[in-house]
Order: structure tokens, then sequence, then C-alpha cells
């Protein structure tokens, strides 16, 4: 019988795939397949996040940026200038509950700059 | 390099840190995406470190966590805290820093916890220092040799099992055989002889009743003021218990690193190994002999190499280590028994059956053993304590042999009697440390033969008569004596005196 194939080859395998520009979808249909066929759908959030570190690793990065409003132009370049990435892409929320700023979250990393977060400091710093 | 004038490098140079602090604030997170048994798993975070401190943002709360595991693609982190509020999905962040505690003078008198938080309800403890958890041992180069005593005020170990200060000296042995009652009359003795040594008594999974007492009785004699107590019940998370013996090690290194003198009493080991075998099994790590991890020597030669005489380039202070070990009926080639013995400068072997036979403190003459203390004893205690060792061990194998036949001859009924009459003496009542006079006097008038027409049952008593008239009618003498930087022999002005006192004192007590 053949081993469990690892989560990380298995991020590699759709890393390899996103690279090479082939339909992510078949991709995806025979890695769930995998999944479902080992019992191991729990893994799925994981190894979404196996594959955007793999892909970030290549200069693939998917940032996912919360802001108040929809996003600006300017504020998209500020962001494409801010991380360093050979291909940005940009998977924008729009939460209003974060009163203002931004919040930006790539594999790895988090820039919280919004007003929430500012005003929560506060209030830890005051306690 | 033209784009900026010479004239504005200021201007340029503030700028380019404003934009630097900008993406200073893009900080490292990883989630949480397992949790249970006191340990979490990590994603992320690729570059935390070995031992760094993590923090979970809990709904109730940050709850801090150590790295032990780090694996290609998951960290495995030990939590500082209940799991309870911890859950699958919180973000961690990296603290930037390993795990220290709070260290100095501060401490001195206060009952705390492995993380240096206080737990015998005073106020916060504000010091200025703070002292890493792990700690490289003191090189080859900044120590010396053990040289100077560390009375345990114990005439038993005193006099055959000398403990020098930065020795590591083990006491084994099974439960209820007066393990720690050696460690707490050895603290009692620092303060009845004001040698200025601080005790630090690390309670590893110990019953917080036993503590307790511990804690009241040390009040009561006064030895609370020079200790600190570092807690851990059985109740708290196997993490805690891992950390205390390091994090009790790192406050008693504040004083060694100071030209001071420290005392480190680790209650016991194997309630320590036992708790890091828990956090390596549940951090899956391959188990071996008796499921403990590979390391598990690694574990105990780490933390007992910091107790160091240091030289005196270093100031000269000291961390001497006082490790308990409990075994099985009494079997001492047990895995961790056999680890820490071979570890450690030597070991104090309590025995059941001597206990039960009334011998208390119950330390096999035959099994024990002090590596490096005979250099740190006393010209005194030395004089007089030569041959104890050896006589009393050739009584035992005698006192065996004897059993089969009554037909002895003179010399070997004497050496019987005798070795009798040092095993009466020998014992002591807890509590109850002897000084250095006490302790020379005792065995000079019993080694001397100054005792020889009191009976075995009698000599506790005479002892003590001997004691109080010494005390009373020559303490300038015995002042003196207690310096212990003379010899004392049969044929000095002393010993003479000794002499003379102890045949009157015996004349009382002959049987």
């Amino acid at each position: 019988m053949q081993g469990k194939i690892s989560r990380r080859k298995l991020a590699l395998f759709v890393a390899d795939a996103v690279e090479s520009r082939h339909t992510l979808g078949s991709v995806l249909r025979d890695v769930a397949a995998y999944l479902v066929d080992t019992k191991r759908t729990r893994e799925a959030e994981l190894l979404v996040r196996a594959i955007e570190d793999e892909l970030a690793q290549r200069g693939i990065v998917v940032a996912h940026v919360v802001t108040a409003r929809p996003l600006e132009r300017e504020l998209e370049q500020a962001i494409k200038e801010l991380i360093d990435a050979r291909e940005l892409h940009l998977d924008s929320e729009i939460d209003e509950s974060v009163i203002g700023g931004v919040r930006i979250e790539t594999p790895g990393k988090l820039l919280d700059a919004t007003i929430k977060h500012k005003l929560l400091a506060l209030h830890q710093a005051k306690i | 390099m033209a784009d900026i004038a010479v004239t504005e490098l200021s201007k340029g140079l503030r700028d380019a840190i404003a934009k630097l602090d900008a993406s200073d604030n893009l900080e490292s997170v990883g989630v949480v995406t397992r949790v249970g048994d006191g340990v979490a798993w990590v994603h992320g975070l690729a570059d935390a470190g070995y031992s760094e401190v993590l923090q979970i943002e809990t709904k109730s709360g940050i709850i801090e966590a150590f790295v032990l595991n780090l694996m290609e693609d998951e960290i495995g982190a030990v939590l500082l805290g209940s799991d309870q509020t911890v859950s699958a999905g919180d973000k961690v962040t990296l603290k930037g820093e390993v795990l220290s505690v709070p260290v100095g003078p501060e401490l001195l008198g206060r009952v705390v916890n492995p993380l240096g938080e206080p737990l015998d309800g005073g106020p916060a403890i504000k010091s200025k220092q703070r002292g890493p958890v792990e700690r490289e041992a003191i090189g080859v180069m900044g120590r010396k040799h053990v040289h100077e005593p560390m009375m345990t005020g114990i005439m038993a170990i005193d006099a055959m099992f000398p403990i020098g200060r930065g020795q590591r000296e083990l006491i084994i042995g099974d439960r209820q055989t007066g393990k720690t009652a050696i460690a707490i009359d050895t603290m009692i003795n620092q303060a009845r002889e004001n040698t200025g040594v601080v005790n630090i008594y690390v309670a590893v999974g110990q019953k917080l009743s036993k503590v307790a007492g511990l804690v009241e009785r040390l009040k009561e004699e006064g030895v609370m003021d020079q200790t600190i107590v570092v807690v851990t019940g059985p109740s708290d998370p196997a993490s805690l218990l891992y950390l205390a013996p390091y994090a009790g090690t790192a406050m008693g290194e504040y004083f060694r690193d100071n030209k001071q003198h420290a005392l480190m009493i680790y209650d016991d080991l194997t309630k320590h190994a036992v708790a890091y075998r828990q956090m390596s099994l549940l951090l899956r790590r391959p188990p071996g002999r008796e499921a403990f991890p590979g390391d598990v020597f690694y574990l105990h030669s780490r933390l007992l190499e910091r107790s160091a005489k240091l030289s005196d380039d270093l100031g000269a202070g000291s961390l001497t280590a006082l490790p308990i070990i409990e075994t099985q009926a009494g079997d001492i080639s047990a895995y961790i028994p056999t680890n820490v013995i071979s570890i450690t400068d030597g070991q104090i072997f309590m025995e059941t059956d001597l206990f039960y036979q009334g011998i208390r403190p119950a330390i096999s003459a035959g099994l024990s053993v002090s590596r490096v203390g005979g250099d740190a004893q006393t010209k005194a205690v030395k004089s007089v304590s030569g041959h104890l060792k050896l006589g009393l061990s050739q009584f035992r194998e005698l006192a065996s042999f004897a059993q089969f036949g009554s037909d002895l001859d003179e010399a070997t009924k004497s050496q019987i009697e005798r070795g009798q009459r040092l095993t009466e003496l020998l014992k002591q009542h807890q509590y109850q440390p002897m000084s250095i006079w006490q302790q020379c006097v005792s065995i000079f008038a019993v080694s001397e033969g100054l005792f020889d027409k009191v009976p075995a049952n009698n000599v506790k008593d005479a002892q003590k008569a001997l004691l109080t008239r010494l005390n009373s009618d020559h303490a300038k003498e015995m002042a003196e004596l207690n310096k212990g930087a003379e010899k004392l022999e049969a044929k000095s002005d002393m010993g003479k005196l000794i002499a003379k006192v102890a045949t009157t004192v015996a004349k009382g007590f002959e049987g």
C-alpha cells in the first residue's frame, strides 16, 4: 500500500500547478478527491495555508486586505510597494467594523493599521 | 548616490528610518492549528527560535507558550497556562525573547511560581534584573575546586560525606525515608550558623500541603528571610513542573555571580523527569527506556552543571545543589537514579530498613559517598572523623557476622560495642542541626573511647550532658573549636580538656 502523501508534498503539487499556469480547477478537484479518499478533509484549511506559504516563497503572494471602504488605486499601489512579490494577488474584503485604515495579511505576516486595532491597543495599554 | 545632497544627510536618514518603521509594523504571525493536553501546534512563524516565547491571543487575554518542537511546517509549543481558553484559529505572535524570571534579593523570603509570580499573597515582585531560565553553565576557566564546607548540621553527613560549596550531592532513597528532612535541616543550619548562604527550595509537583508546612516551619526557624521557595503543585501544567528547577537555578545564579553563596534544593527530580516525559510524549517525540525521551540525561546534566564554585576572577561565589531522587523499593539502578548518580559529585543514600530500625537520619554508610567534599571539610571535623566511615562499615560487617556465634574475642567485642555507640551517636532528631564544635566533641568522645563504659542506649544522654557542660563551663574554648581551624587531637590542650569533662560526665551514665 502506498504511504500517506504529506501535506507539504500536496502543497508543492498545487503550487507547481499554479506556477505553470495549469487549469487550477482540475488540479484542485484531484487534490480534493485525494483528501476525501484518505479521510483528510479536515486538513483542507491547513493545506490552503501550506499552499500559500509555498507560493509566497516562489514570489507569488496572496494578500488578504481588509478595509472599511473599497480599496482606492493609490492604496493598492502602496500595498504593492510594501509587499515584495513577483506576483501579487489581492483578496480584498470590506468590513466596516475596522472603522478605518487597512489590515493586510500575507502568509506568515500581518500588518494591522486599522483604527480598530489602534483603539484596542490603546485600551489594553491603559489597563 | 547623488540624489541626496550631503547637507541633507540627516533629513535623508530620518526619512529612510521613517519608511522602514512603516514596514516594521509588518509582524510575523502564526495560527493555532491544534491544541490539547497543554500543547499547542502552530502553523507559520517560520522565524521562531527554540525555547522562544510565543504569545497566543485568546478571547480571554494573552496566554504564553514556549517553543519546543520546530518542524517543517509546524511548531509544537508548550502552554504556560491553561489550555482551556486557547482554540484553533487563535493568532500567535513572537514575544522576541527566551523565557526569563525575575532575579535578585527582592525574591528573598518569597514563595513564587516558576515564572516568578508571587504565590504567598504578597505584593508583586519588582526586581531590577531578570535572568534567563535556560543558561549555559560556566566554563572550565571560570571554575575553582570545591574547598569551602557547606555544613548540613547533620553529623553523619558532615563527618562521613562532607559537602562543599559548589558541589552537587544527590539525596536518594525510597519514599518516607527522610530525604526532604535532610534538605530542610541543611537550610535551617545555614540560618543558625549565620553562614550567609541563600537557600532556594524548588518543589517540583510536591503536595501543596507539604510545601505549606515546610514554609511555615522555615518561618518559625527564622530561615525564610534568606530563602526563596519556588513551588509547583501536582495540579500545575507539566510545563511549569519542567521549568521550576531551571527557574530556581536562574534565581540562585544571581547570588553565585554576585560573590555570594547559594544552596539549591530540587525536590524532586524524579517528578521533573516524569513531567518532561509527559511533555515529550505529547510532542510526539520518540520514547526510549521507561518511555523517557532520548535527551532525559541532558535534561538533568545541563541543570546540575550550572552549580559551580566560581574562580576568584569571577568573585568566588558558589552554587551548591542538593537534588533529590525518589527510588522505588530501593532500586538505585533504575534509569533516572543512575543518570543523576553519574552526574552528581556523590550521593547520600537513605535506607528504609535503617529508618524503621530507628536509625534516623537513615543514611547508608556503605552506599553513600561524597566525591569532592573531603577537601572542603574543616580541619577539626576531619581530624575526628578520619576513621569513622571505615569503622562504621566494619562494624556493620562484624555485627552481621557475629550473629552466627556468641564466642567472640575481646578485640572484636569492643569493636562491635564501639560501633553500636557510634550508631547511637549518629542518630539525630529532625530540626536539630549541630554546630562544628558539637559534632567534633561528640565524635571525639566516642572514638577516643571516653564513653566506653557508657551503655549504647545511654550514649545520646551522655552526649547531651557533655555538650551542655562544655557549653556552660567552657564557652570560650568551644567558640574557638567552632571555627574549625585547628585539629582536635587527644594530645592537644583542647583534647585534654574535653577528655577531662567527658570522663566526669561518663561516670554519671555508666550502666
